[in-house]
């Protein structure tokens, strides 16, 4: 029985030697023969090895008629390619005569590639591969020219086709739906730079952020046209994405980098000592300088230009350096800026309310209303006692001590981790997107987090002189000191009639909405929020770290605490926020500064609805005392 | 003829595979759309009557996520700012759930109602304090019609489609791949075609200048003859409001009547008529819904309202919240004894018994709605379920009930078109034409709710007695009396 293609690669490599050298080498052939690739020869593999070969890499050889060089069918398509001289000459392996198939004058990609190939049944070569100058086979092969192949080129290639093109669908499968936050193993790293899964729903694509300050400068107010001037925090000290503010994460979604805010984005703030100090980044303070209304607007007004086209977008990403592949570059010229386009005008729709109530200016946002956008309530018929619901951004410290305490400035949950998921609204959070993990970790953090001890000289005769004055006054309502909570109605709701501070921000939380929230997070039973209240007052808050949180009450309306303890009438009815320099004499930042090197600040009027300075005051709050007093009750507090 | 083995053996092959597939779907079926999972344990009968099953899930129960997402879908149809919320319901903080909505997972969770739709009431002392929540009192902050025409409204609407639907519960949580395919292709067309259906059911009540019940009031008995016996519709109109529904005890007995007009000789009617109307009862065009009423939902619904009517006949009214003048109530105490008890009293003569119209002299239109034949019919039916209760009767007449927790139950007369105690005292010539419902701040002067002097727009519902069915004549008792001593019997009757 005659030897062909198929028996040899069962046999055994040492036996297909053997076989190549007892071979004669025959006649240099002519004419097109089909090739199978032969490894692993003897095992399973070899079939499989020839059949993978024989769809995607060779098919076979097309010799010259006049037995001087020949040409591969190569590639899944069966292409004509890599010539090859063809001669008679000894063989690398036993000295005798054999065919030899040369690349290395003939072609680029084969170069390095030396077949030799001896007659071992009729019309069946079978053959050696050598690369480089190895003189040992790396691999075998046969040719045969015992029968004509049939022309399946067109089926090859539509299976070939079809193939890669499963291929190239698992890959997008897999591509699709990655989702990889970038991780930062210190917990305080995560809380500034981590991801709250925001960026699932809500990302804004990574380029995309990056290339709007640089095209629409123009909706930027300040000097420099960056982020800075939205006060931002960019810390040097970050790992890695340096360029990406303090409460800015990353992720990437669907293979595309995506980034949003984290909590970090509203509590954390900087202090400067002077104007010339550099500035120390206090994680866990109320984020002072960032104007968040302020960057949203910028977004609106971005989507809103002329120049927030796919076509010019990419055009500008291309320029600063953006490094996407094609898949993504497709994706966001032909889906994703015309998506996020709709996403941000949809979103301007929706945020119209912000509109009828003054601007938060730096340090401070809008809690309520926003929820009640999240459930679509139309904002249009909402009563106008809820209009106006801005207030200062919170410290967040110690949150493991305020286990229990009704937290809010209105005291209308009692829960850390609701309240944190409620907070995670913010950060693009949404029930399905929501990483569980993550949250934990800053969590954690925040339950054990401390505020930084006063950095500046303490009068410590004069605070003992406070502190039975702070016993007397305070301790009550705010606890024991800055560490110690112990306090009968700390955490608990002061009724609006006698803190008798602006009621703006207690009434836009509204019964309507603590109801609906009831149905929030519903679809994981052991994250449903259950402990919203409407409250008719302010709660009353422990002090820790009080230094870093001013200005002070609910709005954020008293810029120093030495301005609390004075009766309305004598506070301040204008200031400026969103300026960092520390006045220890006060305690308070500086809020006389109207602009920095063209940065303007906030100027912030008592006058407004929901900014009012009132409350707080009376002989029960310490507004009576002597100033000597009150100085002393101020050296106090600043150990907090 | 015998068929050769190898042929026979594989056509039991193919059997086998073919009631493995069937066992397997079936399964599936019953998984998906019937399998029940129990109700959590109730901490009390209260929670029980305002959260618990009656059995409405399986006919009328909308699916969890669209009832969810419905008004951030369809906030036009919603009466202002507030979901659900805005139809002025009784929402407890910390509940997941409105009072009066179930939550149940039949297949899949559903949401239905149970009686405290109607008959769980709030008070306020002040705009600025937490809602008192009364177990049993009228909802009569609560707009039923409202919340009829939003879900019709919603189903009407092209934009109730799988895609809208989805893509907001999409924001709520991650639906599996099969169940995304069952909300797609089963339950959201489904739903649309059974609000659709609803809202030809519910025609009558939309027709063009009829009038709305409004908070706190339904169409009892033209709801009962339009839905449980697909009567033809009429030309009556027959707001009434909600009833309390505590203290069942001392409303039966031989001879004593319940309903406005003495529609029902028993308890047990009322409360398994009123369940049944509220979807408990089986229907027919849901498919195997018969079969499984009959095969186990049936029993479980008779327990149910046995169980029900237990814990309401011993509910207690809610006692007057508010101060008392106990020496102007001990003068008002002979005074009701004069002229309110041979009606009002427990044992009194006619309490819990037909009045006639002619001498009540309230606004016939609620009477009127119901007849002989409505009675006939509805009895058929329930019979016809399997269901054995006292018969439903017609009686040209208006119940005279007792006054048990009465400052709860403004306003007052069966259409409750009288604000307070105090303008039930005067006669119908000063008392309120047109005023504000719904709103739940007391008024201890008065005894009633506050009308006026809020936002009225977004917390009640304004009623004009000069509207059909809303006329506040009649019951003209005690008009004459004195101011002086008005007063003390307005005292003693907040003790009641």
């Amino acid at each position: 029985m005659t030897l062909t293609a198929d028996q040899l690669l069962k046999k055994p490599a040492q036996e297909l030697d053997d076989l190549f050298k007892t071979a004669s080498a025959g006649p240099i052939p002519v004419g097109e023969a089909t090739g199978t690739a032969i490894a692993c020869p003897g095992s399973v593999w070899a079939r499989l090895f020839a059949w993978f070969a024989r769809w995607f890499l060779w098919q076979g050889k097309i010799f010259d008629p006049a037995g001087q060089c020949l040409r591969n069918r190569v590639s899944a398509f069966s292409v004509i390619a890599i010539k090859a001289e063809v001669y008679a000459r000894q063989s690398w392996l036993d000295g005798q005569d054999c065919i030899v198939i040369d690349y290395s004058q003939t072609s680029l990609v084969a170069r390095f590639v030396r077949d030799e190939i001896r007659l071992v049944a009729p019309g069946l070569y079978l053959g050696q591969v050598y690369l480089g100058k190895n003189k040992k086979p790396a691999l075998k092969f046969s040719i045969s020219f015992q029968y004509q192949p049939a022309r399946k080129c067109w089926r090859r290639a539509c299976a070939a086709t079809a193939a890669l093109l499963i291929v190239f669908g698992i890959y997008l499968i897999v591509r699709l739906t990655s989702d990889v936050p970038v991780t930062y193993s210190a917990p305080l790293d995560h809380f500034k730079y981590g991801s709250t899964g925001g960026e699932r729903d809500a990302g804004i694509p990574y380029w995309l952020w990056k290339v709007m300050p640089a095209m629409f400068p123009e909706f930027i107010p300040g000097p420099h046209h960056d982020l800075t001037s939205f006060g931002f925090v960019f810390d040097p000290t970050r790992p890695v994405d340096k360029d990406l503010p303090v409460g800015v994460s990353k992720r990437k979604v669907q293979g595309i980098d995506r980034v949003f805010f984290n909590c970090a984005i509203c509590h954390v703030g900087t202090v400067r000592d002077t104007p010339a100090s550099a500035r120390r980044i206090i994680a866990g303070m109320p984020s002072n300088t960032v104007d968040l209304q302020g960057f949203e607007r910028f977004l609106f007004a971005c989507a809103t230009s002329e120049k927030f086209t796919p076509d010019r977008i990419a055009a500008e990403m291309k320029r600063i350096g953006a490094n996407d592949d094609l898949i993504n570059r497709l994706i966001l010229r032909y889906i994703g800026i015309d998506l996020g386009r709709t996403r941000l005008l949809f979103l301007r729709d929706r945020f119209k309310f912000m509109d009828r109530e003054p601007d938060t200016g730096p340090g401070r946002v809008d809690t309520f209303n926003p929820p009640k956008v999240l459930m679509n309530f139309p904002m249009d018929q909402v009563p106008e006692r809820e209009w106006v619901g801005n207030c200062d951004l919170p410290s967040i410290w110690n949150q493991g001590a305020r286990k229990g305490m009704w937290l809010h400035w209105d005291g209308n949950n009692n829960s850390v981790e609701e309240r944190n998921r409620s907070a995670a609204f913010g950060t693009g959070a949404i029930p399905p997107t929501l990483d569980r993990p993550s949250m934990k970790r800053m969590e954690a953090w925040l339950n054990d987090a401390k505020p930084p001890g006063y950095p500046y000289p303490i009068n410590h005769d004069l605070a003992a002189r406070g502190a039975p004055i702070y016993r007397d006054y305070c301790a009550r309502c705010h606890g024991e000191n800055g560490r110690d909570f112990s306090g009968a109605l700390v955490g608990q709701v002061t009724p609006i009639e006698q803190i008798a501070t602006d009621r703006h921000r207690l009434d836009s939380y509204s019964v309507a909405l603590c109801a609906n929230q009831n149905l929030l997070y519903s679809a994981y039973p052991e994250e449903r929020f259950s402990h919203f209240r409407k409250t008719f007052g302010y709660a009353n808050q422990p002090l820790d770290g009080l230094w870093l949180r001013a200005p002070y009450l609910h709005n954020g309306s008293v810029p120093t605490l030495r301005d609390l303890l004075n009766p309305a009438s004598e506070r301040p009815a204008v200031f400026y926020r969103g300026y960092d320099v520390y006045d220890p004499r006060n305690v308070g930042f500086i809020t006389s500064v109207k602009e920095e090197d063209g940065q303007a600040y906030f100027k912030y009027d008592t006058a407004l609805p929901g900014n009012g300075n009132f409350g707080h005051e009376g002989r029960s709050y310490g507004t009576s005392l002597p100033a000597d007093e009150k100085d002393a009750l101020v050296e106090y507090l600043k150990q907090f | 003829m015998s068929l050769n083995p190898r042929t026979k053996q594989k056509i039991i092959r193919c059997l086998i595979v073919i009631v493995i597939l069937g066992v397997a779907a079936g399964w599936f079926g019953w998984y998906k759309f019937f399998r029940e999972e129990p109700e959590p344990v109730w901490a009390n009968q209260s929670e029980r009557f305002k959260y618990g099953s009656i059995g409405a899930e399986a006919t009328r129960g909308i699916p969890y996520y669209i009832w969810l997402v419905l008004p951030r879908i369809f906030p036009e149809y919603v009466p202002g700012p507030g979901g659900y919320k805005a139809f002025g319901l009784v929402w407890e903080e910390g509940h997941e759930m409105p009072a009066g909505f179930t939550k149940r997972v039949i297949g899949f969770p559903r949401v239905a109602n149970n009686c405290a739709i109607c008959h769980t009431g709030t008070w306020r002392s002040k705009e600025g304090e937490t809602p008192h929540i009364v177990v049993g009192a009228p909802s009569h902050t609560t707009d039923v019609q409202g919340l009829l025409r939003f879900l019709t409204n919603c189903g009407k609407d092209p934009r109730f489609n799988a895609t809208t639907i989805l893509s907001e519960i999409d924001r709520e949580t991650k639906l599996s791949m099969v169940d995304r395919l069952l909300y797609r292709f089963v339950l959201i067309p489904f739903t649309r075609t059974a609000l659709m259906k609803q809202d030809q059911q519910l025609k009558w009540m939309n027709r063009p200048g009829w009038p709305d019940w409004g908070r706190g009031r339904d169409d009892p008995m033209n709801l009962t003859k339009y839905f449980m016996t697909s009567m033809a519709t009429d030309n009556t109109t027959g707001q009434a409001d909600f009833p309390s529904v505590w203290n069942l005890k001392i409303r039966k007995g031989d001879g004593l009547y319940l309903n406005w007009s003495c529609d029902t000789p028993a308890v047990r009617s009322v409360l398994i008529d009123s369940a049944l109307g509220l979807g408990a009862a089986p229907d027919s065009s849901v498919p195997l819904d018969n079969l499984m009423w009959s095969l186990h939902r049936r029993a479980w619904f008779v327990q149910r309202m046995e169980e029900m009517d237990d814990f309401l006949s011993e509910l207690p009214p809610p006692a007057y919240p508010f101060a008392i003048d106990h020496d102007l109530a001990a003068q008002g105490k002979p005074i009701y004894t004069q002229q309110c008890a041979s009606c009002h009293d427990v044992g009194g003569h006619y309490t819990n018994k037909p009045v006639a119209p002619a001498e009540i002299g309230t606004d016939l239109e609620r009477m009127n709605t119901w007849t002989q034949g409505a009675a006939d019919e509805a009895n058929r039916r329930v019979k016809e379920m399997g269901i054995n209760r006292p018969n439903m009767v017609k009686i040209e007449s208006y119940q005279s009930p007792p006054l048990d927790g009465i400052w709860m139950r403004a306003p007052y007369l069966h259409n409750g078109s009288v604000p307070t105690l105090r303008d039930l005292l005067n006669p119908a010539s000063e008392r309120p034409k047109v005023f504000y419902r719904g709103y739940d701040v007391y008024d201890p002067i008065n005894v009633g709710f506050v009308t006026q002097g809020f936002d009225t727009a977004h917390q009640s519902w304004k009623l004009d007695t000069a509207e059909r069915g809303n006329g506040n004549q009649g019951h003209a008792y005690g008009t004459l009396l004195a101011p002086a001593e008005k007063n003390a019997l307005l005292e003693y009757l907040k003790t009641l």
